[in-house]
């Protein structure tokens, strides 16, 4: 969908290819983390505890002694898991709501989309430590809970989009085709509301990245030892004054993953409208 | 005494030239017309007199308004001009208009930058703008939105003649209107320059509104004036072979063959209503809209038959109706005297089978991320059995071929193509499962006339070839004597008159048709 591009997207839209480029950099460590970390990031070794950046260490150990560094690939690779599982969740579900609804009209639309406001008026968090009293934390909760309150943003999206595709002729001639409104649907709709949502996919993978590191923080994440940018900033809260280093790195993990998804999200849709706008002109 | 003179003219865009030396002279007082197609150059020349060209513009030769050239002249000096000594009126007033403020506030803005009124004095000459432009019952507290298209372009000229400027230039003022009100607006402007003393530089595509408007008319072609004369005299000696031709495309009559061999009509319409409700949740709206109300025709096989009306009229309504697209409320759809009901899918399918569409805007009516080739045969096995696919090739480049395309056209995306083509395509769509009826909604509006004429021709041939009917749905009165042998007359959901073309547009029966026929602007005949 995205090929034939006439002019290079790296010259006229600076801010997705630093995007992309971070993005794929953060994506790469993840992707080293699962089959090897510098050191093992759950293995504690108190003599070594708090130690300053070294050889063995580049950026240090934390108090129980573990390879921060280690922690922190580990940990992206977590943040990414749960966020794409959360996202793809999201998608999974309001894409179709979305579509579903703006292609039949009338009041199954309207109970649809007062539904989803209805789970977008709740408060994430609230629920997230919700869903931890009935079911316990875990990665896998906080994946759901992340991706319940991407559904309605993605049924909202793809719902704007498509009433404003249907009324299109090509639509119309498609019906004078004999297609069904299903059929319509996944032909014409989706494809051209596609560019939107990996524009709003993108902007989602931050945000969930952001709740995902909020809920280990307080707990309701990813579980010990399995390591976590969030839990990271938790331990190193009580050793702020002597070791800061400790909160800067998951810290600074986050603001680098987020602003790389933002910067990616931002130059695909300048990147991306011009040309829907093009072709229609 | 010239008011305005353009002087070797040149303008260079990103290192295109656009305009190649333009030379036009406006007297005091002076309706000028400039006509051309799309791309001619004629809208960069009323944006370089303005100075509002992109930036990256380059301007070369002379634009001496009332003595001083602008070329010249600073940006700050330039904003006292427009507006005070230039008045500038657009195609779309939508957009002219600042949809947050009142109108008065508007015009009276006008008076306050121009000629340091106070907002309490310049509220008093805003209303007595208001109702020089015919603007009298409209209240000063409305905003854009609440107003009629006609209204809102009044009161683009009402804020465009505010300051008495000595120049009004208008940009395809009446093309997004409709009849009616574009003969309105041309007889305000018409006034007002006659009345003010102003000049007018009249930009169109359409020849026939600038020669009943201008005193003089200048052809512009591909960043050239290639003919200029009075109007008087403009039409009986034209010399340059494209102002011929875009006067001949404009008269353009595509030759017909009416068959008569059928005098029994095969799609017959009883008694169609449909009604507009407004959206409620729970009860429905108790007062519905009879959008279409009671309308009965008739199409006999080969026909051309005319369906004219204003915006509002029903005229669409009617004919997604009759396609089947939205539900009747009441009345019969018959095909080959089989009673049809769209609202079984059955039905649904044999109605599309035999009557298909060609839409007004080529830009909308092809899906930007699909082949032309794979928009042509998006009917084959829905509303016909299963195809191969090459024979689904073949059947798209015989229908491209028809419609006078190569087979290449197939693998092209919309975007690659020009409005005249993709027209072209979307008639071989209409083409493709063989119809006996297809309904043409406003095929040729949005293309340029050298274009329109060669679409006329096309649908005339294809009809003499193929016995396909049309059901022409236009504003467009001359285009109606034109391609069609019968004319419908549709106001306020009701057909008013129904007759042969001729007859109805030489001796109109109704008040609405006559006033329809007074409102068309038409070409003298040479």
């Amino acid at each position: 969908m995205i090929s034939g591009a006439r002019n290079n997207p790296a010259l006229t839209h600076p801010s997705l290819w630093i995007g992309a480029a971070m993005t794929a950099y953060v994506v790469l460590l993840a992707l080293i983390a699962l089959v090897w970390t510098p050191q093992d990031p759950t293995a504690m070794e108190m003599a070594k505890r708090l130690q300053t950046p070294s050889a063995a260490h580049w950026l240090g150990t934390d108090r129980f002694g573990r390879d921060v560094l280690s922690m922190a690939m580990a940990g992206a690779a977590i943040s990414l898991q749960v966020s794409f599982v959360a996202i793809a969740f999201g998608m999974a579900i309001g894409v179709p709501l979305g579509l579903f609804a703006a292609m039949r009209g009338g009041t199954l639309d309207e109970a649809v989309m007062r539904v989803s406001d209805f789970i977008f008026a709740f408060p994430a968090l609230l629920t997230a430590i919700m869903l931890r009293e009935l079911f316990g934390p875990g990665a896998l909760n906080a994946m759901i809970a992340i991706g319940i309150f991407n559904v309605p943003v993605f049924a909202r999206v793809t719902y704007g989009a498509a009433l404003s595709i249907k009324t299109r002729d090509f639509v119309t001639a498609s019906r004078l085709a004999g297609k069904s409104e299903m059929r319509i649907a996944l032909d014409h709709v989706l494809p051209n509301v596609l560019p939107l949502l990996i524009v709003q996919a993108t902007i989602q993978l931050s945000l969930g990245i952001l709740a995902e590191a909020a809920l280990s923080y307080m707990g309701l994440g990813v579980q010990p030892p399995a390591p976590s940018w969030g839990r990271m900033l938790n331990d190193a809260q009580t050793l702020m004054v002597i070791a800061p280093r400790l909160a800067l790195v998951p810290g600074l993990c986050i603001v680098f993953t987020v602003l790389g998804l933002n910067l990616l999200g931002d130059g695909l849709r300048d990147w991306l409208d011009p040309r829907l706008r093009r072709r229609q002109a | 005494m010239t008011l305005l003179m353009l002087d070797h003219l040149v303008c260079t865009l990103d290192g295109t030239e656009i305009l190649h030396g333009v030379n036009l002279r406006v007297k005091q007082g002076e309706i000028v017309g400039l006509v051309g197609e799309s791309g001619s150059g004629k809208s960069m020349t009323a944006l370089a007199i303005m100075q509002l060209l992109p930036e990256r513009a380059q301007l070369s030769g002379q634009i001496v308004f009332d003595g001083r050239d602008l070329t010249q002249t600073s940006e700050a000096e330039m904003c006292a001009i427009r507006g005070r000594d230039i008045g500038l009126i657009f195609q779309e007033p939508m957009t002219a208009l600042n949809p947050l403020k009142t109108v008065a506030d508007q015009i009276a803005e006008t008076f306050m930058l121009h000629e340091g009124f106070a907002y309490a004095n310049a509220l008093d000459k805003a209303r007595a703008a208001m109702d020089r432009v015919g603007l009298e019952d409209v209240p000063a507290t409305r905003y854009p939105h609440e107003l009629s298209g006609g209204q809102r372009q009044r009161i683009v000229i009402a804020m465009a003649i505010a300051c008495h400027p000595k120049l009004i230039i208008v940009d395809e003022p009446t093309s997004a209107l409709d009849v009616t009100t574009q003969a309105q607006i041309l007889a305000l402007l018409r006034e007002i320059t006659r009345e003010s003393g102003a000049a007018l530089l009249f930009i169109s595509h359409d020849l026939a509104v600038v020669a009943s408007m201008a005193d003089r008319i200048a052809v512009m072609k591909d960043g050239r004036i290639v003919e200029e004369s009075a109007t008087r005299t403009f039409f009986g000696a034209m010399r340059d072979p494209y102002a011929r031709a875009l006067y001949e495309a404009s008269v353009h009559r595509p030759v017909r063959h009416t068959d008569t061999r059928f005098p029994t009509p095969f799609f017959v319409a009883d008694d169609c209503t449909r009604l507009y409700r407004k959206p409620r949740l729970f009860r429905p709206d108790p007062l519905p809209v009879r959008a279409v109300d009671k309308v009965s025709l008739a199409i006999r096989p080969g026909e051309s038959v005319g369906l004219v009306g204003e915006s509002g009229s029903g005229k669409s309504t009617l004919a997604r109706a009759l396609l089947g697209l939205d539900p009747l409320d009441a009345g019969t759809i018959t095909l080959d005297g089989v009673r049809l009901d769209p609202t079984r899918k059955q039905d649904r399918l044999l109605l599309r089978r035999k009557v298909q569409m060609v839409f007004q805007d080529p830009y909308s009516s092809f899906d930007p991320r699909r082949t032309i080739g794979w928009s042509i045969a998006e009917a084959l096995g829905h509303l016909t059995g299963p195809v191969a696919e090459s024979d689904r090739m073949q059947r798209v480049a015989a229908l491209l071929a028809q419609v006078e395309l190569t087979p290449d056209f197939a693998a092209r995306y919309p975007h690659e193509m020009s409005g005249g083509q993709r027209q072209r395509a979307a008639i071989a769509r209409a083409l493709m499962t063989d119809p006996e009826l297809i309904v043409l909604d406003e095929p040729v509006s949005a293309l340029d006339v050298s274009i329109r004429a060669r679409i006329l021709d096309l649908l005339a041939e294809l009809q003499s070839r193929r016995a396909v009917a049309y059901l022409f749905i236009t504003h467009d009165l001359s285009l109606l004597r034109a391609v069609t042998d019968r004319t419908l007359v549709m106001q306020k959901g009701k057909i008013v008159e129904d007759g042969a073309t001729s007859d109805l547009l030489d001796r109109p029966q109704h008040a609405y048709t006559r006033a329809l026929i007074a409102a068309s602007p038409d070409l003298p005949r040479i």
